[in-house]
């Protein structure tokens, strides 16, 4: 039954357009796709010099040895580029530029929904989705636009890239049928290396759920052209029991996955809240702390808190204290959760344990950049009356 | 709308743009050009009077956000805004609205910590990557409490630029200065000069 699953996959992936790349094959000098990498080449040269790149040795070589397991034969014509930008987001250019979003990688539980993306992502440059699109315009920024790519071209800020990413998801990207055929033979490629078919069920759900849980502003950028949230879940779930209907679930790498990005969280969680959109980041960090191993509690829990405390909605005060409060309990709070919880402790008059609290995060964080106002509030805690 | 009304919105919109644009980690080295402002003379933007060692040109964007550079704004920029009120986006670029309720807007009473947060998206918005702000800290702004900390920032091409910040809320609006200049160089030659200033700063009645 799964042979047949992978071969149907495989065959719905060959659909009408260009034939797919074949390994370590490079354009044919002076061709139309030979131009369009050439855009590419340049646009991934700026990309190397630039900032907002996440430089990680182990994180980087670990999410591109997820990346060359679901590209099997292609690896080698894959660079796997990670981009520290909040926002759930992977793309593909044509040339083998793969980037993936922090903001993704925050949000993926294990390595196969790592693996399902990534395999979604790999599948646009094997069935060359791009070139048609190339043939259809070679309006060159509106295209390098659908790649987020013309303002790093243009050396535009991370706001420019984001807004001219985000604003291209509605102009111009993969069609629907191309995310779809991506969709098929990304699921294939990752479900033929042993990972979880469910994967991809789980992903949307949270995706749906984020989406959902925003009460203003567009749909979520990433799924502008993408089929739409719903019908991409129940796709997916469709095929993920199709190829498990016996129980067989596949490795969903979890605890491979933790290790990679744990010593990240914490600056992933600060931009997630650096985006200032906390409707979407108490769904998001919710479900991260509800799904999150004992280790990890606390951390999800401090910034769980910390969304509440800043959406500042009736109630969301009354759980944010609830959460630092508990947090404190467990393992390995962040130290941060000292402050917050001393603060709490000032508003209510509690000037003994606030600065008990306050004095226990500066030891914590002796070389936080906020210890000075730290001080000056405990000077004022013990030296009013 | 008429198109003379669009054009009228259209002009009047302008030295925003300008003020923005000149905010962004990508701006142009053309030159000073601006108003001279000479070294040792005392000029008030609204209510801030500021005193400097220097000399700069002053680029008026609008009547409540001011450029001032030295060699260009790509090699240094002293940004002050005044008047911000609540609500509005702490480099009014906007103001809150029901789509966007959770944006970078100020409101009274915000604690420090998340006024330089404020200062950091905004920058982020303009295309700075990888800021670190050292050095947050209580400080006399004008002669009422405020803050100020340092910066250290890439721009989007990867140079790294330092620089200093400083805001207090007076008469329920904020008013914030933000110096930033390349490390390489201008940082340096600099910086003692733009602190002595913001320590001179004080507020006066217009």
């Amino acid at each position: 039954m799964f042979t047949l699953l992978l071969a149907a996959c495989a065959a719905m992936a060959v659909a009408a357009g260009p034939e797919p790349a074949a390994p370590g094959v490079r354009p044919p000098p002076g061709s139309d796709e030979d131009e369009l990498w050439y855009a590419m080449d340049q646009a991934e040269r700026e990309l190397r010099q630039h900032p907002l790149l996440v430089r990680d040795e182990a994180l980087n070589a670990y999410v591109r040895g997820v990346a060359c397991k679901v590209a099997a034969d292609y690896c080698q014509d894959l660079r796997v580029y990670i981009v520290e930008q909040p926002w759930f987001n992977a793309s593909m250019a044509p040339n083998g530029m793969m980037m993936v979003w922090t903001g993704a990688l925050l949000r993926f539980q294990d390595e196969s929904e790592l693996a399902l993306v990534l395999g979604h992502e790999f599948a646009h440059f094997r069935q060359r989705h791009s070139l048609q699109q190339w043939r259809n315009t070679k309006r060159t920024t509106a295209f390098l636009n659908s790649f987020g790519l013309a303002s790093w071209v243009g050396g535009a800020g991370a706001a420019g890239q984001v807004a001219g990413l985000l604003g291209a998801a509605s102009l111009y990207q993969h069609s629907r049928e191309a995310e779809r055929e991506a969709d098929r033979a990304g699921f294939a490629a990752a479900v033929a290396q042993g990972y979880d078919p469910m994967a991809g069920t789980r992903v949307w759900q949270r995706m749906k759920a984020e989406e959902d849980a925003r009460r203003y502003g567009k749909p979520i950028p990433v799924f502008a052209t993408h089929p739409r949230t719903a019908e991409r879940l129940a796709d997916v779930r469709a095929a993920g029991l199709a190829a498990a209907p016996d129980g067989w679930t596949g490795d969903p790498g979890r605890e491979a996955y933790l290790a990679a990005v744990r010593p990240h969280l914490g600056d992933w969680l600060e931009d997630e809240l650096g985006r200032r959109m906390y409707d979407s980041s108490v769904q998001v960090i919710g479900d991260l702390h509800a799904l999150a191993p004992p280790d990890l509690q606390a951390l999800y829990g401090f910034y769980l808190a910390e969304a509440l405390r800043r959406r500042n909605e009736p109630g969301d005060r009354e759980r944010a204290e609830a959460l630092y409060e508990t947090v404190l309990g467990q393992p390995d709070p962040p130290p941060g959760a000292w402050r917050e919880w001393g603060l709490v402790l000032r508003d209510r008059g509690d000037r003994a344990g606030a600065a008990e609290a306050l004095r226990r995060y500066l030891s914590l964080a002796p070389e936080a950049d906020d210890v000075a106002f730290i001080r000056h509030y405990l000077t004022e805690l013990e030296s009013r009356p | 709308m008429s198109t003379v009304h669009r054009i009228r919105a259209a002009c009047r919109a302008l030295p925003l743009l300008l003020a923005v644009l000149l905010l962004s980690a990508c701006a142009t080295s053309t030159g000073p050009g601006g108003r001279l402002q000479p070294a040792a003379s005392a000029v008030q933007v609204n209510e801030l009077e500021l005193q400097s060692d220097l000399d700069w040109a002053r680029i008026r964007g609008h009547k409540r956000i001011e450029t001032w550079t030295i060699d260009g704004p790509a090699l240094n920029r002293l940004v002050i805004v005044t008047r911000i009120k609540p609500g509005e986006h702490v480099f009014l670029q906007g103001k809150e609205r029901r789509s966007r309720p959770d944006g970078p807007w100020y409101r009274t009473g915000t604690r420090p910590d998340e006024l330089r947060d404020l200062v950091v998206d905004g920058l982020r918005e303009g295309g700075w990557a990888d800021i670190e702000t050292p050095g947050l800290r209580p400080a006399s702004f004008g002669g009422v409490p405020g803050l100020r900390f340092e910066l250290d920032m890439a721009s989007s091409s990867g140079l790294r630029y330092g620089g200093m910040a400083a805001a207090a809320e007076f008469e329920g609006k904020l008013y914030l200065l933000l110096w930033m200049a390349p490390r390489e160089h201008y940082h340096d030659r600099d910086a003692a000069a733009v602190a002595a200033m913001f320590d001179r700063l004080r507020f006066v009645r217009r």
